[in-house]
């Protein structure tokens, strides 16, 4: 008879280095056949990285893997599949144009020549039952919201009959709702004998669901232990490798008989593809105010800050700024009437990658005394200040004349803080100001936000980060399906009755009962 | 194994060595080619080399082809930096060579500084306003400025043959040319006893223009900003439709300034070959240079005398197809060795090699 072994996994020694990073620096790790294992560690501890080698994805430098003591060799994805893994990646990998049914058996070898839709339905039919996971076979993937999505990937791996299953940050897209349903599946598939490894860098999350969790930082496993044996402050010390201060703010009171700096009637927006994205939405944002915008991603919280900023034309609506409409809704009059912009695609539009780090700090403030004189540019005071802008934010690179592309995502961030923060503006419109960040960056981000609050700045803050909204928002609405709830103050708002609201389920804000 | 590693930062020197390597591996392989046609490769290579790198006629015969070709490659430089691709060069350098020839013409009895100066200001218009049609469809419509500047080659090369085989036919000869330029509109001679013309000052002057303006003005950091990436300019408020039209306008007129100055510089006529395919040549010129106006000066000049040693290798006797090979090798070679200054290949002992290590290592323990 054949021994149970108790490791279903074991990882030896594992190095991938990319070009001047090591992602991974001699991992060691065994994972308990029928366990939920958390990878915790920052964005950069290297989970993502030693999943995907697992997964086929990359090819490690060296080391070994063992699956049931036996050493395996991946050279692909096909090979994870075929050793019994299965990963769901944080960005899913599911081809839009077909259906949910056709993209569970994509490149499975039985379903060579013909589909038998009525064995595949029934088959995924009865996983669906076992393990919860509600999906509709026949529906296009292009229709589903995520956590739909999230659902078809996870079957997809099922069918698979993977043993291990490995979720790469599945909760970041879930509303707090969904992510409840997602535990339930995922203690369901432990009670029925699967492994799952589950990465994250939120510790409520891996307190709540795993078993065993492994602290990673810097590519290295600083350490693995049972979840009963440790604490989250324990936990978040090993992640950041330092003491973090907590950031508290209070709400503010009297707002009534402060002016408002900006506000929107009645906007409708059309998105990329032509449909309406922001169907008649009014909102205000009063001096010194945080007004917080929760919402899934994708509800139109992109096409609002674009709106509010010139950067989306309107179908209709009116904007005021300081009482007076504007006429002209160019990018450059917002800018002139003092709104600054935390972009969500932070590489995308928020800094120009090739540039160097003087030349996109001051991307506000060329056009003004001393940078600019007459037709010129002058680079000298540029660097100067430029130099004392990056300072200030604590932008830490090797110099700063080498192009900002090659900065980490926490330093390219505080760049454009560093740059947005610092032209006097009335109003700053941040929008995942702190995503895929680190806690100690985020941090930052945080008091550097509070502190311009603090000087009688008004922000907008439209994030996915509930934590966020909930620790910096004075007011907060929710958007749902290109709608706001009106805003509410901070004191009735729990975690609750904001995720009824990002599902839909309730049309406002409802006060809960305390 | 190879691997192959991003250096992600590049020097200056290895760029250098790398383009030294590259075109010393394309000459090795001429030789064995010629050596094989029972030529006497070395010795024309030498030759040719010394009369056009080593001789003084040679170097002023190598800056005399300088001037069109830094000029157009500075018209592509100029809309790159902006973000687009202007490949109708060879047709804005025609324009501007017409607008030249229509005033030389048209006006044969104007003092000479005043008849070029004005023979300068319509090459620039023609040419600009040309350059400016071909960008318009791109801005209203989304037509891609590659295909509408492609084309415009086409229509400008039908209407220089209509002038010089009709409405400005020279009457006294029987070649597709017009009348030969009065002395007012050539432009004087600056080295005796040589082709190098005035203009030469003009287009250092210009590349080294062009170059501040990119790099130290307003107008240049705001055109670099919307190449580099478009959206970025928009969030930062830059109009990037100004930028679209000024840089291909800009672009069009250095290379239309190139028109002016070849017919009034060099064949003080306009004929339907003034270019050796210029436009084509400045537009490897200009990326194998990065985009960088200074570096266009030293490619420039190391292209103009490939051209000039292909003219001399033909008069030793090497066919015109030959020669065309070899150049093409030389190009093939040098943008191949691109690569290598941006990756670096780098030989991994294989997997089973180190096994075989690890055996000895065990053999060595357990002994």
């Amino acid at each position: 008879m054949e021994r149970i072994i108790k490791n279903i996994l074991k990882l030896k020694n594992i190095v991938k280095t990319f070009p001047g990073v090591v992602a991974n620096d001699y991992i060691n790790l065994q994972v308990k056949r029928g366990s939920i294992h958390a990878l915790l560690g920052e964005n950069g501890a290297g989970k993502s990285t030693l999943m995907n080698i697992l997964a086929g994805l990359y090819a490690s430098d060296s080391g070994e893997i063992y699956i049931n003591n036996k050493k395996a060799r991946i050279n692909g994805p096909k090979d994870s599949i075929n050793l019994g893994i299965g990963m769901v990646h944080q960005h899913y990998k599911l081809v839009d144009t077909l259906k949910v049914a056709e993209n569970i058996i994509i490149g499975l070898p039985e379903q060579k020549w013909m589909i038998n839709n009525r064995v595949l339905f029934d088959k995924i039919a009865s996983l669906s039952k076992k393990y919860n996971l509600l999906v509709r076979p026949n529906a296009l993937v292009s229709d589903l919201s995520i956590g739909e999505k999230q659902r078809v990937e996870i079957i997809k791996m099922l069918y698979r009959n993977v043993e291990i299953l490995i979720l790469d940050e599945p909760t970041s897209v879930l509303a707090p709702q969904e992510c409840q349903n997602l535990f339930k599946t995922l203690r369901e598939m432990k009670g029925q004998g699967k492994t799952i490894i589950f990465i994250s860098h939120k510790l409520n999350e891996v307190m709540d669901i795993a078993d065993m969790i492994t602290v990673l930082r810097n590519g290295k496993v600083i350490k693995t232990m049972k979840k009963t044996d440790t604490e989250p402050r324990k936990l978040a010390r090993m992640m950041v490798g330092k003491e973090i201060e907590s950031i508290s703010k209070n709400i503010l009171k009297d707002l009534k008989r402060v002016e408002p700096v900006l506000v929107a009637e009645d906007l409708r927006v059309l998105g990329d593809e032509g449909e309406i994205v922001l169907n008649n939405i009014s909102l205000s944002i009063k001096k010194g105010e945080i007004l917080g915008i929760a919402g899934v991603s994708g509800n139109g919280q992109k096409e609002l800050a674009e709106a509010l900023t010139g950067l989306r034309p309107l179908v209709n609506g009116r904007i005021f700024i300081q009482g007076k409409e504007m006429r002209s809704l160019k990018p450059i009059n917002f800018i002139n009437n003092g709104i600054s912009h935390i972009p969500a695609d932070r590489i995308g539009v928020g800094i120009i990658p090739d540039f160097n780090c003087i030349e996109n700090v001051i991307l506000r403030i060329y056009k003004k005394k001393p940078i600019k004189k007459g037709l010129m540019l002058d680079f000298k005071k540029a660097s100067e200040i430029g130099n004392q802008l990056l300072n200030r934010y604590d932008v830490r690179m090797s110099s700063s004349y080498m192009p900002v592309k090659l900065l980490s995502g926490g330093n390219i961030q505080k760049l454009i803080l560093a740059r947005e923060l610092s032209c006097n503006s009335q109003l700053i419109i941040a929008m995942h100001p702190t995503y895929g960040l680190d806690v100690s960056v985020l941090n930052k981000v945080h008091k550097f936000l509070l502190k311009e609050q603090e000087n009688g700045v008004a922000i907008l803050l439209i994030s996915e980060d509930l934590g966020e909204i909930l620790t910096l928002s004075d007011e907060i609405s929710v958007m749902y399906k290109g709608e706001l709830t009106s805003k509410r103050s901070r004191k009735y708002c729990t975690i609750e009755n904001i995720g009824y609201a990002m599902m839909g389920i309730d049309k406002e804000i409802k006060e809960e009962k305390l | 194994m190879i691997k192959i590693e991003s250096r992600r930062t590049t020097q200056i020197s290895t760029a250098i060595w790398v383009g030294i390597l590259s075109v010393l591996i394309s000459l090795l392989i001429s030789i064995i080619v010629l050596q094989f046609m029972h030529y006497h490769p070395i010795k024309i290579f030498l030759t040719v080399f010394s009369k056009t790198y080593l001789r003084l006629d040679g170097i002023l015969e190598n800056l005399v082809s300088l001037i069109p070709l830094s000029l157009c490659s500075l018209a592509v430089v100029v809309p790159a930096k902006a973000g687009f691709w202007n490949i109708g060069v060879e047709a804005q350098f025609y324009m501007g060579a017409i607008g030249a020839t229509g005033i030389a013409l048209a006006f044969p009895n104007l003092p000479g500084l005043f008849l070029i100066s004005l023979m300068l200001v319509a090459g620039i218009l023609l040419s600009g306003l040309f350059g400016f049609i071909c960008i318009i469809p791109k801005i209203k419509w989304g037509v891609s400025e590659i295909l509408t500047t492609l084309l415009s080659i086409f229509i400008v090369n039908y209407f220089v043959k209509y002038l010089v085989y009709y409405a400005w036919e020279d009457p006294k000869t029987v070649a597709a040319q017009t009348p030969e330029f009065v002395n007012a509109a050539k432009l004087p001679i600056l080295i005796p006893d040589s082709r190098l013309h005035y203009g030469f000052i003009l287009a250092v002057l210009l590349v080294l223009g062009i170059g501040f303006i990119l790099k130290r003005t307003i107008f240049g950091y705001e055109l670099r900003l919307t190449g580099a990436n478009p959206r970025g300019a928009e969030y930062a408020g830059i109009d990037i439709k100004k930028y679209a039209y000024f840089s291909m306008i800009i672009g069009a007129a250095l290379a239309g300034i190139a028109g002016v100055l070849e017919v009034s510089g060099v064949v003080f006529r306009l004929q339907p070959t003034i270019s050796a395919d210029y436009g084509f040549s400045a537009f490897v010129i200009a990326w194998v240079s990065r985009l960088s106006p200074i570096a266009i000066l030293f490619i420039g000049y190391l292209f103009s005398g490939l051209e000039v040693a292909g003219f001399k290798m033909q008069m030793m006797g090497l066919p015109s197809s030959i020669v065309a090979m070899l150049k093409g090798l030389i190009l093939l070679f040098v943008l191949a060795g691109e690569t290598l200054t941006f990756y670096k290949f780098s030989w991994v002992r294989e997997k089973k090699k180190s096994e075989k290590i690890k055996k000895i290592e065990k053999a060595q323990i357990s002994n």
